[in-house]
């Protein structure tokens, strides 16, 4: 059975495609080294519209006015442009309070748009430019520590890695957190208080990971002007001993964050990404993964909810449990030792 | 009319892709018969990229072939087809799918008022995810509009507006609008237009439009005052979201894009399949329930239009704020037979949020699953019987549904050992009046077979036929609002070889008569004590012919509308009384 899984490594290879939803202009060359907030490829589009009545200003019948437009649809036009004139005794000017470009003209009004918002993709962490992908992007290539995770605020970064989790399972808290951090990425454990947050934006971090995540904070999470990343799950959820291994061994590294939402339906999924000078790891597990005896698991299901465990058995026959649900299964053991019978469905593989 | 093809296929792969789980079901000929064959399922991956990964499609197939010991996959996993002999390869390949795309639309109507709303009902049951609501009345200006266009960037339009024949100039204006928002966007940016309104305009909008943007011209959804006909622009808009969907999703088998002969959205489907049940049964329109936790959807057919509905729809981006809003502690407690805490509640949602699809192994997350689900399932019914003119035909005054056939499917019935849960969580979400017939789509098979219809319509008659979909139940449910524990109805069931049982069956009960499946029966049932059979008129006795299913004869006498007791303990009690009811049933 083809299993759910998310990858937890302490050295891989990371390929990703950072690409257009369209043609625009691609920044990077090939094996150019670039950094996370690096824009790999980008593609302006007008933003904004302004609308200028003639026949109003100029004081016109709308038929007279149209004859006193001196522009047409299409032009450019510039900021002071005369776009119409009336002469006589008392002249009378209509000029555009902007660049942009003339879009419509129809019963004396002038429709121009103008500005420009940028539509771009960065590199999300630091790395070589494996591939261009002309007009579109290209595909980023880095070695390293990977550690994908359940919910970001949709920012990235790249700062130093300060571990602030003293153990597992200890709440981040805004105590800890002082002058200097600023500028740093932070792991901590699970954040339960908007105290903490409000702290972090008060110091200035570059980026804060946690292993869990107050529901009730999301949306001011959201609104930091930092990326935020949740790895483990919502609530008071706490690291596995894998995960926290590979964190408390990062320590003063250089961290990337890309705290992108996971979107279930697109495949991506927030990830930090801590690169390494070693460039000969195996390429990261792209391919589904099927259940096995012996990989490491995470419960999603309670109670046993965010807690990790070993396969210990496949069931070879679907199992039935107290609801009423019959499902293929498997023997887990957990970290304290203790044995539980799970359904597939409910263990994420952690690679 | 759904096309007849011209050469029978001698077989058909159909594949349903789910956000959770890949179904192929293979469908076999034989002696001008069409029969399924078996089921194959595998958990839907997502690449980086956001395309199902060629692994979980080929993952299913290899488990159809076992099932079924046809063989379908060739030596680079490529979809043997047509068929080459028998039991190797197929003829034909639908698709159906709900694993949701990205499809962000603007709704642009003449008025405010009726152009948004009939709208809105096209879109209802659409993958589509509606941005931003705007008309030529709105009282924004051009400028206010282009802005939001450009902002927004949809991916799709959909225009309506005005009856034919009517004024043009105001539609004229919009297109305009629409075409110099958009010009100066790169061709891929530009959104894809669905024109249904007005049609005495078509030729300006192509004229205006086509050079541009993707243009879809559907018939007028009001060609008249009086007139609401939104199936022709449901099957259009149909179209659109399949082209999106497999733009987003390039299914390979190995090295090799799979090639599919019909494609279509799950919820259009499942609308297909209980539209053909409902002429091979001969009802008055009928139900499907898709139970599916927070994702439940209710499809409704009558007289060949159809809709459907979910509360929560999967296309729009819900945040875990927003869901543990939407399902309130008192709301989900009131269907819950046991004691739950906030943190319980909210530990659920949000992890239900990250990982959809996880099964509850312990009483207590049973409990609160069902919980959910009830909930989700009473606000989609709600939902259904608010948005649409002719649903208000299956919805008694009690609120509750009022059809001839309902089918139950969706994960739940292949996840149970047994169905009596399922049953009575359609229960309590449809609260059902009547004498009617509850089938079961215990194999998934449903939507494909709604699909395949687009191949050869014989293809899910023959099946239905075949008992693809068998019959879980005939169920009574009286109208009763009465005091509990009162004699009310009375069932004698006669077999053919003329034996009787009687049953006498107080207010708030659940009980069941079985049946042998292939057992023809009559039932004579009287009602008594304020009980009515249905929910208009008085029928007080009648008698009907049925036949045996999987659980027989339920009868369901907890009253219509259910008194939600008063006293959240009473409740509880109320709620495992009913739980254990229906247990009992089961033995």
């Amino acid at each position: 059975m083809t299993a759910r899984s998310v990858i937890i490594n302490p050295a891989c290879r990371i390929n990703r495609i950072r690409k257009l939803p369209t043609a625009g202009r691609v920044l990077v060359n090939n094996g150019q080294s670039v950094t996370t907030n690096d824009v790999i490829a980008e593609i302006q589009i007008p933003e904004k519209h302004q609308e200028l009545d003639v026949a109003n200003a100029l004081g016109l019948s709308v038929q007279n006015a149209v004859r006193k437009i001196h522009i047409k649809p299409g032009d450019l036009v510039h900021t002071g442009d005369v776009i119409a004139h009336k002469g006589g005794l008392i002249t009378k000017s209509v000029t555009s309070p902007v660049d942009g470009r003339v879009v419509d003209i129809s019963s004396a009004r002038v429709l121009i748009e103008y500005g420009s918002q940028s539509i771009n993709v960065k590199a999300g962490f630091s790395g070589l430019v494996k591939e261009v992908i002309p007009g579109y992007g290209a595909i980023v290539s880095t070695a390293g520590a990977l550690l994908q995770g359940v919910w970001g605020n949709g920012r990235v970064a790249e700062g130093l890695m300060i571990c602030l989790a003293r153990d597992r399972v200890d709440e981040l808290s805004p105590e800890w957190m002082d002058m200097s951090l600023r500028g740093s990425i932070v792991f901590g454990g699970p954040c339960l208080r908007m105290d903490t947050l409000r702290r972090a934006a008060e110091i200035s971090l570059r980026g804060l990971i946690v292993s869990g995540i107050e529901p009730d904070l999301l949306t001011q999470a959201g609104n930091m002007p930092f990326p935020i990343i949740s790895l483990v799950g919502l609530g008071r959820a706490t690291y596995d001993e894998h995960t926290f291994k590979i964190i408390s061994s990062m320590e003063k590294c250089v961290a990337c964050v890309n705290a992108c939402t996971w979107n279930h339906c697109s495949g991506s999924r927030p990830e930090v990404i801590i690169p390494t000078l070693d460039k000969t790891h195996n390429t990261e597990l792209m391919e589904d993964v099927e259940y096995q005896v012996g990989q490491l698991v995470r419960i999603l299901q309670s109670p046993y909810l965010w807690e990790t465990a070993r396969i210990k058995k496949l069931i070879r026959d679907a199992r039935l449990y107290p609801g009423g649900i019959v499902a293929q299964s498997a023997i887990c053991v957990l970290e304290n030792g203790e044995e539980i019978v799970q359904p597939l469905v409910n263990l994420e593989v952690i690679l | 009319m759904l096309p007849i093809t011209k050469k029978a296929p001698k077989s058909l792969l159909v594949i349903d892709i789910g956000l959770i789980e890949i179904q192929t079901h293979l469908i076999e000929r034989n002696d001008d018969v069409y029969r399924w064959a078996g089921v194959g399922r595998a958990s839907t991956t997502l690449s980086m990229t956001g395309s199902v990964t060629w692994k979980c499609l080929v993952n299913a197939m290899q488990q159809l072939e076992l099932t079924t010991d046809h063989k379908l996959l060739g030596s680079e996993s490529e979809v043997i087809s047509p068929e080459n002999g028998q039991g190797l390869g197929v003829d034909r390949i639908c698709l159906t799918w709900s694993l949701p795309v990205s499809i962000k639309a603007i709704l642009f109507g003449l008025t405010s008022g009726f152009s948004i709303s009939n709208a809105q009902c096209l879109l209802e049951g659409m993958p589509v995810e509606v941005v931003n609501l705007m008309s030529a009345t709105d009282g924004r200006s051009d400028k206010e509009k282009m802005d939001i266009l450009l902002s927004q960037r949809p991916d799709l339009i959909v225009l309506t507006g005005g009856v034919d024949g009517g004024g043009i100039q105001v539609l004229k204006d919009v297109i305009d609008l629409l075409v110099h928002s958009f010009t100066p966007l790169p061709q891929e940016l530009r959104p894809e237009i669905l024109f249904t309104g007005n049609t005495s305009v078509s030729e300006y909008l192509i004229a205006r439009v086509k050079p541009i943007m993707k243009l879809y011209v559907a018939p007028n959804i009001q060609p008249s005052t009086d007139v609401l006909d939104l199936q022709p622009a449901r099957e259009t808009l149909a179209d659109i979201c399949n082209r999106i969907w497999m733009k987003q999703h390039k299914l390979q088998t190995g090295s090799h894009p799979l090639k599919y002969d019909h494609v279509r959205p799950v919820t259009l489907a499942m609308e297909d399949f209980i539209t053909i049940q409902g002429l091979c049964k001969k009802t008055n329109g009928g139900l499907a329930m898709v139970m599916n936790g927070l994702f439940t959807s209710i499809s409704a057919s009558l007289d060949g239009h159809s809709t459907s509905h979910q509360y929560l729809n999967t296309c729009v981006g819900l945040d875990a704020e927003q869901l543990i809003e939407k399902f309130p502690l008192e709301d989900v407690a009131n269907w819950m037979p046991c004691d739950i805490t906030r943190d319980d509640l909210t530990e659920y949602l949000v992890s239900e949020f990250l990982y959809p699809g996880r099964l509850p192994v312990t009483g207590a997350t049973d409990a609160l699953y069902g919980g959910v689900a009830r909930l989700t399932g009473k606000r989609t019914w709600r939902g259904i019987c608010g948005k649409q003119d002719f649903p208000d035909q299956l919805v008694a005054r009690s609120g509750g549904a009022q059809v001839d056939s309902i089918l139950v499917s969706g994960p739940r019935m292949y996840q149970y050992q047994n169905y009596n849960t399922v049953l009575l969580e359609m229960l309590d979400v449809l609260q059902p009046v009547g004498i009617f017939e509850v089938y079961i789509d215990r194999e998934g098979l449903a939507a494909g077979l709604g699909t395949a219809a687009q191949v050869d319509p014989r293809i899910p008659v023959h099946c239905i036929l075949g008992h693809a979909v068998p019959k879980l139940a005939t169920v009574i449910a009286p109208a009763y609002k009465g005091r509990e524990d009162i004699r009310i109805l009375t069932v004698t069931v006669i077999s053919q070889d003329g034996h009787e049982i009687t049953c006498e069956i107080n207010s708030g009960k659940l009980i069941s008569i079985p049946l042998g499946t292939d057992e023809q029966v009559e039932i004579r049932i009287r009602a008594e004590h304020g009980a009515r059979l249905f929910e208009s008129g008085h029928t007080l006795k009648i008698t009907i012919p049925t036949s045996g299913s999987v659980m027989g004869i339920v009868v369901d006498t907890r009253g219509r509308p259910m008194k939600v007791q008063k006293g959240l303990r009473k409740q509880q009690a109320w709620i495992k009384r009913s739980i254990i009811e229906a247990q009992e049933m089961a033995r």
